[in-house]
């Protein structure tokens, strides 16, 4: 608890206020959810403060990336801040369109574990990129990546939903459900299923560019690189759950279930390659200095050398 | 449930009348191609004839299935579940390839894993299962091909194709032919590697890692030559920034996190965690460092001792001895011939130190690549590297040679100083065999580089290092607690006097040494002044000058910080650190201008190639791979040829346009046509 004060009182101005935004924002929407008094009003507030701190969050990106001279997701701590801004953005249109208001609330719990995530994590310095990642494609592969990233969350969170909502609602009665869902039918399900499909279509987007440009920097397309294979795994997996969706030997609840676990795929390829016992053969690992006994070449030159 | 309700039901009854035989069927697959893999491997096939093997083996399974029960395994590779979980053991497979380390030895894995609970399971899949090298491994190869299989299966079953299904097609005939083009790829692909000298071409690369492990060190010839004409290491412009550390760990350190600021003059900020403010007084992008040792009285005790040596020149040497500093305690003449000590106090136990003694540790050094490692020298024992080992042989305590290059044997009193000392013996084997016989010197690293320079590879440069020595035999040890100077030899004390001021201390024909003055309350009084003159941004030695105030007491402390200087400067009773440093530096690329010339002389392709940017000549792919830290007319390049690429690279196109295709234009299309 001390080291994540000590981490908020060192961060920049900008972290500072986001993460002050996104917390207010995240008790407004459980007020809103959990209240019927000012309920409207404190709904539009929830809104407009989750913007606010949306659009802190880009200026922060920005601001580093004209600093950095490069596409701010480096660090773990910059690739956090990207995240919550490509999720941040796909949740609040949902919710603007939708007016979910759960799904506002939730996806603010996870964007505040991010940025939570990224506070623990000592790497707030702007630093310099190693030759491998000094590319053009570095800003397409991370971003349609992060797409899918923030894609399969918000499946995720839809899944969730739709398992915990169970029965009818009455729409016209003010009851948690009505207020949580902004008094308007969803329906959980389709609307999972859409976002598991962008997902899969963005994560697929991913390995590929992926594939063009380590065919470029480290001549492989394809090297059964530890974290190449997560990408590959949480791909196949989430595959499986389309195909779920096409036979009815699963229940649909169990295929809601699955597509939710199969999220924790995703949160390892994303959080997990650095507890791999195969990390030292991972080329993908440029957050943390390898050990110099581990025989890799440090600078990312090449992989396979010696 | 809505999706209960499309689902077709045929799927539910083959699956649940089956699910048990389907899982079974993946497993006795695997189990096969194990068996079927242990029986090639006592063939002793190498990779390209066991891939040749297992297409035989395929094509002799493909026509019995046909022959005897095609309905059924039709009926099989068609099924959704079937497809399902064949996509959840292709995933699990491959994530046990991520906690399995690949491609040991069996005795390194054997160190890997026999102590951990989880350790036989890993074991008997590394010997059993070719888990050392899963995703080569036949039983891996046949989940892809199956799976290939299931994906043409389904895509026949779904005829007549549509427009609005287009999408459904192309997906699915993108896996056979993403896999047929890393087929394709397993035949006639090469990575070789050579180290190109700037201006001498060369035509012959070395196989590294081909399709056959005994592929390596085989040579690969180009049908042309190719010519380094430049390399060049581009780096990052250096950027000094000053970091703060507000949180000390009561070990004398700090936090692992400072906060940064940049170093820019009349830069001001309240500092984190405390009330503190510090302000940026000058800062200079290269000084020159004038600062010297005062006196003051409200600084802790540390004894300095201002001491004058005459070394019978017209030009005497002024320095400072702190006592309390192991480091700057003492002046060693550069010569070897005696040292100044001072301490704070002079014990008779003491004496045994100041004689000449042996190191107590012996470490040898080997950097190869840019990487560097060190191990413990121990005689005999072999320290093992991919492509060459080195053996520890003896230690000499003095130069190793009795005979000079003529023949003639050496006198060692007339070996100069720089070539005495500690020397350690090695030999390096190569994997082909070769055995050469290395000799380091610890004192001159130099001279053994030279010494060894025929028989080291390229790029691999040895240092011997030893610590815990005494190097020196005539000490002059000043001592403040009964203020006397001693000449000591050998743990001998030679002379005795009271330390006066200004009295020269005569300890050898022409040398002496003056104490000046002693500062008992000595400190830094930092100053720093504007480098004039232009220097290569290298030397250059940035300073910057903070101050450092507390508004609660309005006491203020002002400091010069050096960039060289690793460690911080404390503050507030070392509450608060600085260090002015180089933020990183990182190499931002490596480029060789590369020429490929054909046998007649004539240009056949030019281009400056770095690492995200390699030259493609007729499917030849040269990638700027590594180079020698040591020599910058010397980069490493790498060629590869991939004949399938293309042919993976449309399958990626196919299953990304037929997805889009599958999900969005669908709907559209049929929307289109009114259906």
């Amino acid at each position: 608890m001390m080291s994540f004060y000590f981490n908020f009182a060192k961060a920049e101005i900008g972290f500072q206020l986001m993460l002050i935004a996104y917390t207010v924002a995240c008790i407004a929407y459980a007020l809103s959810i959990l209240r019927s008094k000012y309920e409207s009003e404190i709904y539009k507030a929830a809104r407009l403060i989750f913007l606010l701190g949306w659009c802190v969050n880009v200026y922060i990106l920005v601001s580093r990336g004209i600093i950095a001279g490069r596409p701010p997701f480096k660090t773990f701590y910059e690739s956090l801040l990207y995240f919550s801004f490509l999720f941040g953005l796909l949740a609040l249109s949902i919710e603007w369109l939708k007016k979910i208001k759960l799904l506002g609330f939730l996806s603010l719990i996870i964007i505040l574990s991010a940025e939570l995530f990224a506070l623990l994590k000592q790497d707030i310095d702007i630093v310099t990129v190693p030759p491998a990642l000094n590319s053009g494609w570095f800003l397409p592969h991370v971003t349609i990546y992060f797409s899918g990233y923030s894609s399969v969350t918000v499946a995720f969170i839809l899944s969730i939903l739709a398992l915990i909502r169970t029965g009818t609602i009455n729409l016209d009665k003010d009851s948690f459900w009505a207020r949580a869902i902004g008094r308007q039918e969803v329906n959980f399900e389709v609307l999972h299923r859409d976002w598991v499909r962008i997902g899969y279509l963005f994560l697929l987007g991913g390995l590929i560019t992926g594939g063009l440009w380590a065919k470029f920097a480290w001549s492989d397309y394809w090297a059964w690189d530890p974290k190449e294979n997560w990408g590959l795994i949480s791909w196949l997996i989430y595959g499986a759950v389309l195909h779920m969706h096409h036979t009815s030997f699963l229940k649909s609840r169990t295929v809601l279930k699955v597509s939710a676990a199969s999220w924790f795929l995703i949160l390892f390829t994303y959080f997990g390659m650095s507890y791999l016992p195969t990390k030292s053969q991972s080329m993908h690992i440029y957050t943390e200095p390898l050990p110099p006994d581990e025989g890799k070449d440090v600078k990312g030159v090449n992989r396979e050398m010696y | 449930m809505i999706l209960d309700k499309v689902a077709p039901k045929a799927d539910q009854r083959l699956f649940r009348d089956n699910i048990l035989q389907q899982n079974l069927a993946l497993i006795i697959w695997v189990c096969l191609w194990i068996l079927i893999q242990h029986l090639f491997n006592s063939l002793q096939w190498n990779d390209v004839q066991q891939i040749s093997g297992f297409l035989a083996v395929l094509i002799i399974i493909t026509g019995l299935v046909i022959g005897f029960a095609s309905t059924w395994t039709y009926k099989l590779l068609t099924s959704i579940p079937f497809a399902i979980s064949q996509l959840v053991f292709i995933a699990a497979a491959t994530a046990l390839g991520t906690l399995i380390l690949q491609e040991l030895k069996f005795s390194e894995y054997l160190d890997l894993y026999g102590s951990v609970w989880w350790g036989d399971l890993a074991l008997l899949l590394v010997k059993y299962a070719f888990a050392y090298d899963l995703y080569r491994s036949l039983w891996f190869l046949s989940l892809l091909a199956l799976l290939s299989a299931s994906t043409l299966a389904v895509a026949w079953k779904r005829r007549p194709y549509t427009l609005p299904r287009g999408g459904f097609l192309l997906v699915h005939l993108a896996t056979s032919v993403i896999l047929l083009g890393g087929l394709l790829g397993k035949y006639g692909f090469v990575r070789a590697f050579n180290e190109l000298k700037q201006n001498q071409p060369v035509s012959i690369f070395w196989k590294v890692k081909g399709p056959d492990p005994g592929d390596w060190k085989n040579p690969f010839s180009l049908p042309f030559f190719i010519r380094l004409d430049q390399f060049e290491v581009v780096k990052h412009d250096p950027e000094y920034r000053l970091y703060a550390f507000t949180q000390p760990d009561g070990r004398g350190g700090f936090e692992d996190n400072p906060k940064s600021y940049d170093a820019e003059a009349g830069l001001k900020a309240r500092l984190p965690l405390t009330w503190k403010r510090l302000e940026i007084l000058q800062a200079l992008p290269d000084a020159l460092n004038r600062s010297t040792w005062i006196n003051d009285i409200t600084a802790p005790e540390n004894p300095v001792l201002q001491v004058m040596l005459g070394t019978g020149t017209s030009n005497p040497l002024l320095g400072f001895l702190v006592a309390q500093d192991s480091r700057t305690q003492r002046f060693n003449d550069p010569q070897g011939r005696f040292a100044l000590v001072f301490s704070e106090e002079f014990k008779v136990n003491d004496l045994s130190r100041f004689k000449k003694s042996e190191p107590k540790s012996h470490l040898v050094q080997l950097t190869f690549a840019g990487k560097t490692f060190d191990k413990e020298f121990k005689k005999g024992s072999v320290w093992d590297f991919p492509v060459f080992k080195l053996k520890m042989i003896r230690l000499f305590n003095d130069f190793p040679f009795k005979n000079d290059p003529n023949g003639k044997p050496v006198k060692i009193e007339t070996v100069p100083p720089e070539l005495r000392g500690n020397w350690a013996e090695l030999e390096l084997i190569t994997n082909d065999g070769q055995q050469a016989k290395i000799l380091l010197s610890s004192r001159n690293p130099e001279f053994s580089k030279s010494l060894n320079a025929a028989n080291l590879p390229p790029g691999l440069s040895l240092q011997y290092q030893t610590s815990g020595e005494e190097a020196f035999s005539q000490f002059v040890v000043f001592s403040k607690k009964d203020m006397k100077i001693r000449l000591i030899e050998n743990a001998q004390i030679l002379k005795e006097s009271p330390l006066l001021f200004d009295r020269p201390f005569i300890f050898k024909n022409g040398f002496s040494a003056t104490p000046l003055a002693l500062l008992l309350n000595a400190r830094v009084d930092g100053k720093y002044i504007p480098n004039t003159q232009v220097r290569p941004i290298s030397e250059r030695n940035p300073a910057v000058q903070i101050s450092l105030s507390d508004p609660r007491t309005g006491k203020t402390e002002t400091a010069w910080l050096d960039g060289r200087e690793a460690k911080p400067t404390t503050f507030f009773d070392k509450k608060i650190g600085f260090i002015y440093r180089l933020k990183d530096q990182e190499a931002r690329d490596f480029r060789s201008k590369i020429t490929l010339i054909d046998p007649s002389g004539k240009t056949l392709a030019q281009k400056e190639i770095s690492v995200n940017d390699p030259l493609v000549y007729k499917g030849l792919w040269f990638y700027q791979s590594n180079y020698n830290p040591e020599d910058p007319t010397v980069s490493g390049i790498m060629v590869v040829y991939e004949p399938g690429l293309w042919v993976t690279y449309l399958g990626f196109a196919m299953i990304v346009i037929g997805t889009i295709w599958m999900f969005y234009l669908k709907p559209i299309i049929k929307k289109r046509q009114g259906v």
